[in-house]
């Protein structure tokens, strides 16, 4: 027996697939945003080598890569709360999500920090400059360059991760395929649509990426 | 044109006792000496011999083991940031390698530590750099980025950013030793002016047409250790230590 591949009920369901992929988006941007600024910052604390600071950012980062990352969302989810911590849905799926990606974006980071040369550290030193200068104005901007691709990367993978959430249940785009999976049974409809989706967001955040990286490879062309 | 250390002016840079070791190896090892205001100190000696690391003390880029450095009179407490954060507003640095930021244009370059630093305004800091480079001859390039300039250009570049902080004295380390033959002469052009506008430089080089040229005293180091100092006459002539002559037999 052929399987009868029905275009139309993926034209049906569309509206609700939107709707998933509306949140997949918001959840991602967000944590993806988040999980920067934690990779940011924590690179920092481990450069500067910030006594006890950097040895609680080594441990957090040992902890995230060590642990997967559904168990990271349950605890996010269900421990908080224990916790007196209350978030909602959404918002628990930010957080892990954010913790997750910015673990992984403090060692990419860090990676683009040790790559800047020693010697421009030291020049800015003998200029003077105080470490946050140095930090802003010559490790960001230089060290960044190099780790965007590692980057987009965790970035991507935030992304995909984000259909985790459905165990919290979190009507993402994964979570909507599945729900109408379970309720139609019309499972390749489903996942080839949500593939095609995903695939796209997914482009278009490289694409986003690779226009910065151009911004920011400026200065080095000789032309 | 030689400066002595008077009584009634203290020396603007003054070093005793100065130990670094790394790992159990002493690379100096109890060097003392004194840098007038306006004098032109030249450092030689055989690689390894501490000759670096000695001016790298002298800004905190390296922190002593042991010993005092005092600038214009005051201590600077060596393991105390800011105490060099203020030293090295007075002190500037220019490096063999250059160390232009790459992503700055040369202007920005220039005008970024004094601006930050508060010693100039935004238009201040414009307005001095521009005069600095047209100096070297480099105005036409204050909108240009580090890689399109070649090693002497950027070199000038670099001297230029020190000078910007209007400093008291320049330490140079090696600056001419990563450069093209042919864009060398340039690079010392400058320091040569420089030193004739009364600059306080201390400049480790193996440059030693330059040393008896413009230096006021040169100072020979082995083993981090100073062996001897005197006037480039004295030094590069009558060498009064063995080992300097055996330094100079080889290397001229």
């Amino acid at each position: 027996m052929t399987y009868d591949f029905q275009f139309g009920y993926i034209v049906d369901t569309m509206p609700a697939l939107l709707d998933g992929l509306l949140i997949t988006i918001e959840v991602s941007v967000i944590s993806i945003a988040i999980s920067v600024v934690i990779g940011i910052v924590g690179a920092a604390i481990r450069l500067f080598e910030i006594p006890v600071l950097s040895q609680v950012v080594g441990g957090y980062v040992h902890f995230i890569r060590s642990t997967p990352l559904l168990p990271q969302i349950y605890f996010v989810f269900y421990g908080f709360s224990g916790l007196g911590l209350q978030l909602s849905t959404f918002w628990s799926g930010v957080l892990a999500l954010s913790l997750w990606g910015g673990a992984y974006n403090i060692e990419n980071v860090r990676g683009g920090f040790l790559a800047v040369s020693k010697g421009l550290r030291e020049a800015a030193g003998s200029l003077a400059f105080r470490p946050i200068h140095y930090l802003w104005l010559v490790a960001l901007p230089l060290g960044v360059r190099i780790s965007l691709p590692t980057m987009l990367n965790t970035a991507v993978s935030v992304l995909k991760n984000s259909a985790y959430l459905q165990a919290i249940g979190l009507a993402e785009l994964t979570f909507v395929a599945m729900d109408r999976v379970a309720l139609d049974f019309r499972i390749l409809e489903m996942f080839a649509a949500i593939g095609v989706l995903y695939l796209g967001i997914v482009l278009i955040l490289s694409l986003f990426v690779r226009r910065l990286e151009g911004v920011l490879q400026r200065p080095f062309r000789t032309s | 044109m030689t400066a002595a250390v008077s009584p009634s002016s203290p020396p603007l840079i003054s070093v005793r006792g100065l130990v670094k070791s790394f790992k159990g190896m002493r690379a100096l090892d109890g060097v003392d000496a004194d840098i007038a205001r306006g004098e032109v100190l030249v450092v030689i000696g055989p690689s390894g011999s501490g000759k670096s690391t000695f001016i790298r003390c002298l800004n905190g880029l390296e922190m002593p083991t042991d010993g005092r450095i005092e600038v214009d009179g005051a201590p600077v407490q060596t393991r105390s940031n800011r105490d060099w954060r203020r030293a090295r507003q007075r002190i500037g640095m220019v490096f063999q390698d250059y160390s232009l930021f790459p992503h700055m244009t040369v202007l920005r370059n220039i005008c970024l530590a004094p601006q930050r630093a508060g010693v100039a305004t935004a238009a201040q800091a414009e307005e001095t750099a521009i005069r600095l480079l047209r100096r070297v001859g480099l105005a036409h390039k204050a909108d240009s980025y580090p890689v399109e300039l070649s090693g002497g250009q950027q070199q000038r570049v670099a001297i230029v950013r020190a000078l910007a902080m209007k400093p008291d004295a320049i330490l140079f380390d090696e600056p001419t030793s990563a450069l093209d033959p042919e864009t060398v002469g340039e690079v010392l052009a400058v320091m040569r002016e420089l030193a004739r506008e009364g600059m306080t430089m201390v400049v480790v080089t193996h440059e030693m047409g330059f040393a008896r040229e413009v230096a006021d005293r040169v100072m020979f180091m082995d083993r981090g250790r100073i062996v001897e100092t005197g006037t480039p006459a004295q030094v590069f002539g009558s060498p009064a230590e063995p080992r300097t002559r055996e330094f100079l037999d080889m290397i001229l």
